[in-house]
């Protein structure tokens, strides 16, 4: 009477685990997974940047040189989760269904000047010449202006945000329940 | 007995196992297609939640009046057609000519400087978000790996002009009063809004939107992936096959849910 009764319970216990659905995917293959969804930059931001170039020189007080110029460039920023640092992913212990993630800090990936983009809106030189010096010397201030402005508006949180929406989702799709941000 | 119990106990099992197997139907390759359908409508319901994705935020500068003035253009031939045609503005003039007369007029009533030696000009900042509505999107599971995602076109989701900040202003100081002000931010915007967005920008978006689906997709198993703009127009261009399908689907079903 022992065996048959045995069958159906050790089918049932073998059973069970298999047909819930909890997550199969080793730490190895999550972590691949993961940081391939990290590999996009995340956000992107566009700038038209407006570059203005003034210069007046004077010899007692008679104006000797004016150069003067006004132009628009494209700039864009592009942040994402910067992978040269570590992606920690753990199971948890007591719940399959939940997983402890770490993610590096974000990070601005890419500031890029689109100098094909430049409308030049007037020029004025007079006693002076407006050299490529001047303009390199702008566009580049006008980078570093635009990475703050960037910031300032908080494209790093976006980036952190978006990037985690996406983890969450696909992981959410994969059988996890619950994904907690930060080591375990 | 002993043959009696052993087929209740083969009876209990069969059923037990049938019953598990309908729990989920994810042990059998037989039911690989179902689930393949189960977990792209998974994905889209989750993808839902999101409602819009916001993939480009654009920091548009723009120059009162320069980017206005079409250098092409003349102001005399603009009054001189005004003068001499019958009807509206609107219909005289097109919207670059009209664009012209209105910034020419207002920097004029506001007393700003743009011609002749002295040019004095004023710098708007606007800020665009552009993004895609998720809860339109389309999604057509195929055969075994294959999906076909459609996604709405990029639009505007946020529009707003920046107050200046004085102490940040990096440009040549205007007097200029807060009506002044007031009147050149609301042409600005009136003007941004009125005209289509940069192709270039709408382009980005479409690129974010794309990679952002196929990174989904390629994670939930699917090895062919074909994203698509959403406009009807364009399913004959799909590849072989993919185009017949698309068609009998929007025939029978318009709501992206899986038939």
């Amino acid at each position: 009477m022992r065996r048959p009764i045995l069958v159906p319970l050790s089918l049932f216990v073998l059973l069970i685990p298999a047909c819930t659905r909890f997550p199969s995917l080793s730490p190895e293959e999550l972590s691949t997974r993961i940081r391939t969804i990290l590999e996009l930059p995340s956000v992107e931001y566009r700038y038209r940047e407006i570059v203005y170039v003034g210069e007046q020189k004077s010899f007692l007080f008679i104006p000797t040189a004016n150069k003067e110029v006004l132009f628009s460039v494209e700039i864009r920023v592009q942040a994402g989760i910067d992978l040269q640092q570590p992606v920690t992913i753990k199971r948890d212990g007591r719940n399959p269904r939940k997983i402890h993630i770490n993610l590096p800090p974000p990070a601005v990936l890419l500031v890029d000047v689109d100098e094909s983009t430049i409308q030049q809106y007037f020029v004025v030189e007079q006693g002076s010449r407006i050299l490529r010096m001047d303009y390199s010397k702008e566009l580049e201030s006008a980078k570093q202006r635009v990475l703050l402005d960037a910031q300032k508006r908080g494209i790093l949180l976006e980036a952190e945000r978006q990037a985690r929406t996406l983890i969450e989702k696909i992981l959410q799709t994969a059988g996890f329940e619950e994904v907690v941000w930060g080591a375990p | 007995m002993k043959i009696r119990t052993t087929l209740v106990v083969l009876v209990v099992s069969s059923a037990l196992l049938t019953a598990l197997i309908v729990i989920d139907r994810n042990l059998f390759p037989l039911f690989t297609s179902t689930k393949r359908t189960s977990i792209s409508q998974a994905i889209w319901e989750r993808v839902r939640t999101l409602k819009s994705l916001q993939t480009v935020r654009y920091v548009q500068k723009v120059v009162f009046p320069y980017d206005f003035l079409d250098p092409g253009l003349d102001f005399d031939v603009i009054l001189t057609i005004l003068r001499r045609g019958k009807g509206t503005v609107n219909s005289l003039l097109s919207s670059k000519e009209r664009d012209y007369l209105e910034a020419r007029e207002l920097a004029e009533r506001i007393g700003l400087k743009f011609t002749g030696r002295k040019r004095e000009f004023v710098v708007v900042t606007a800020q665009i978000v552009v993004g895609t509505n998720l809860e339109s999107l389309k999604i057509f599971p195929g055969t075994k790996e294959s999906i076909l995602v459609l996604f709405p076109p990029p639009r505007i989701v946020d529009l707003s002009i920046e107050d200046p900040n004085p102490a940040t202003y990096p440009y040549p100081d205007i007097p200029l009063s807060p009506s002044h002000w007031k009147l050149v931010a609301g042409f600005v915007e009136r003007k941004l809004r009125e005209h289509p967005l940069d192709p270039s920008i709408l382009d980005v978006s479409r690129a974010q939107m794309s990679r952002f689906l196929t990174t989904l997709f390629l994670q939930a198993g699917f090895t062919e992936i074909e994203i698509r703009e959403d406009s009807s127009a364009q399913y004959e261009s799909l590849k072989p096959g993919l185009g017949e399908r698309m068609n009998r689907l929007e025939g029978t079903n318009r709501t992206g849910k899986n038939p």
